[in-house]
């Protein structure tokens, strides 16, 4: 087909989502508008299916054919007409009406799908030929109202220490044990003893069926003195009061190791870069040197110095033991400023 | 598959025109008073674009953005050219499995107005009567970047889905937290495991017209 007579699926709908709220029994109606954004005429077909959320969280949905989902409201939807053609730059209505059944509870979903089979083309005699069809959605939400419930809990929270330099990984568990949708958004904070505010994020939204669970993980990229901390989290339902947890965080290392450069020699020495992560006091600790096989091979005193809160100083360490070149090590740190210790083991080689 | 990424970027801007066109507005200005009202109203819309448009050979190795088509025609398949199973070992040069000299790339566009969406894809297998090309040879493969171009990097919050076999049911192409973009994915019949085939066309397959539909659904998150 010359490119001239190519046909593409170019369309717009103006409700991506109906939502209504109805009490059983109660019945609603509106309409859809479909506008034909191409050039030539739009044939559309209009349908009706199921959809749920998948377990995760992600918003991942499943299509099915309708009727066959436990929330389904596709039997409570009737809709006119189940055809159209749009002409070029032109606008379609879809009229509906949504009845409540008298023993309904909870929320029931549908998707009212607006689809357009472009170039039917006869295929070859002998060859492989993809058709394609463009649709679009549109989601319908169905309240009972007086009879949903959203509830859910928070069923796993967990945070991880920093690394040197590394951001702070967080990560939620919502599980969703209402009856309808629930979309839950999260915050976290980050506090000390004393309840002060050290920093704060946000989770991705969440999206979850009844009976369903999602998780959302975040970063938090800044420092945080050594201490006994708290995460706190914050989940929003949408209804009635947040969700809330707490997680311990103990930030131990008080003292980041941001670069070790050895030199090869007799004795062997050492420059390291180090960044104060916010404690308060002196600096002092040990370097070990181990060997590729686990052996020590000695150790050499670091400081004492001043390394002043959130500052970065380059200390020589002297007096290790005899170092060959291209040589490759374990440094093992013991570090402390003024009550705040921590140890750590990092790779490191001579030139 | 090498792509001209001018020609590829050209092609997004043009799609994003479409879709994206200036907003419908009310502004409501009552007359009394010393102060003037002003509002203003964006609706809620869905605009969904799926172009497809064949790849044509370059003459480099590559490929060019060609014409736009109505259907993916792969038209007949052929085992085009060879390869030597066991490298220097005795076993001669076999010919491939059965491959389309073709490619199509389909641009999509998309504008939720701010609001999460996602791009799936269902495809049944590509059949003949009771024949079936092996779903694994059928790929669709995502881009990364505007208009599938990798120097333009996507929007912050638009996930790209991975590649594989294009005959499968509510496959994630796309899904965003907001931002609309111009997006693209290439389809083709494959018996390169690198451009993602994890099965070969036998070169017995029956001969046959092999048919499928490939249905794109845009929908809010």
């Amino acid at each position: 087909m010359p490119a001239r007579d190519a046909q593409a699926f170019n369309a717009r709908i103006n409700r991506p989502v109906v939502q209504e709220a109805l009490a059983p029994g109660q019945a609603a109606d509106g309409s859809i508008q479909v506008e034909n954004q191409g050039d030539q005429p739009l044939p559309v077909d209009i349908y009706l299916q199921d959809w749920e959320y998948l377990d995760g969280g992600t918003g991942e949905k499943l299509f099915s054919p309708p009727g066959s989902s436990p929330w389904s409201a596709s039997p409570w939807i009737s809709y006119h007409p189940s055809r159209l053609t749009i002409p070029p730059r032109g606008i379609g209505t879809v009229e509906y009406t949504i009845r409540v059944p008298e023993e309904a509870r909870g929320g029931h979903y549908s998707v009212l799908f607006f689809e357009s089979a472009l170039g039917q083309l006869p295929p070859d005699e002998q060859g492989v030929t993809v058709q394609y069809t463009g649709r679009l959605g549109s989601l319908i939400e169905i309240d009972v109202a007086g009879t949903v419930q959203r509830t859910g809990d928070i069923s796993a929270l967990s945070v991880t220490e920093p690394s040197a330099g590394g951001p702070l990984h967080l990560s939620y568990t919502f599980r969703n044990t209402g009856n309808a949708v629930i979309r839950p958004k999260a915050f976290f904070n980050i506090v000390d003893a004393a309840g002060a505010y050290l920093g704060r994020g946000e989770f991705p939204q969440l999206y979850t069926f009844p009976g369903r669970s999602g998780t959302a993980t975040a970063q938090w990229t800044g420092s945080l003195a050594p201490g006994d901390l708290s995460v706190l989290l914050t989940v929003d339902i949408g209804e009635g009061e947040p969700l809330v947890a707490e997680q311990p965080l103990r930030v131990s290392r008080a003292v980041i190791i941001e670069a070790v450069e050895l030199a090869a020699g007799a004795p062997g020495r050492a420059t390291l870069t180090l960044r104060n992560a916010g404690a308060s006091g002196e600096l002092r600790g040990t370097l070990s040197l181990i060997s590729e096989s686990g052996e020590v091979l000695g150790s050499a005193p670091i400081g004492p110095a001043a390394l002043p809160a959130k500052e970065r100083q380059n200390l020589p360490v002297t007096g290790l033991p005899p170092l060959a070149a291209g040589a490759a090590y374990r440094c093992h740190f013991k570090l402390a400023v003024g009550e705040a210790a921590s140890e750590q083991v990092l790779p490191c080689r001579t030139p | 598959m090498s792509r001209h990424g001018v020609a590829r970027y050209a092609m997004a801007v043009a799609l994003a025109s479409w879709v994206f066109p200036a907003p419908a507005m009310a502004v409501d200005i009552p007359s009394a008073g010393g102060t003037v009202q002003v509002s203003a109203t964006v609706p809620a819309n869905l605009a969904f674009n799926a172009t497809i448009f064949e790849l044509v050979p370059n003459g480099t190795g590559g490929t060019d953005i060609g014409p736009q088509v109505s259907a993916m025609n792969f038209g007949n398949l052929a085992s085009n050219g060879t390869f030597d199973p066991d490298g220097p070992g005795p076993q001669p040069p076999q010919p491939r499995a059965l491959n389309s000299l073709k490619a199509f790339q389909v641009f999509f566009s998309l504008n939720a107005q701010g609001r999460p969406y996602q791009i799936k894809q269902t495809a049944a297998s590509l059949r003949s009567g009771t024949n079936t090309i092996p779903n694994g040879a059928f790929i669709v493969t995502p881009l990364a970047g505007i208009g599938g171009d990798p120097s333009k990097p996507l929007p912050s919050g638009v996930s790209v889905g991975t590649r594989g076999t294009a005959a499968a049911s509510n496959k994630v192409l796309f899904s965003s937290t907001g931002p609309g973009a111009s997006l693209a994915a290439t389809y083709g019949i494959t018996d390169n495991p690198a451009q993602g085939a994890t099965q070969p066309i036998p070169l017995d397959q029956p001969a046959g017209t092999y048919t499928t539909t490939v249905t794109f659904t845009a929908t809010v998150t």
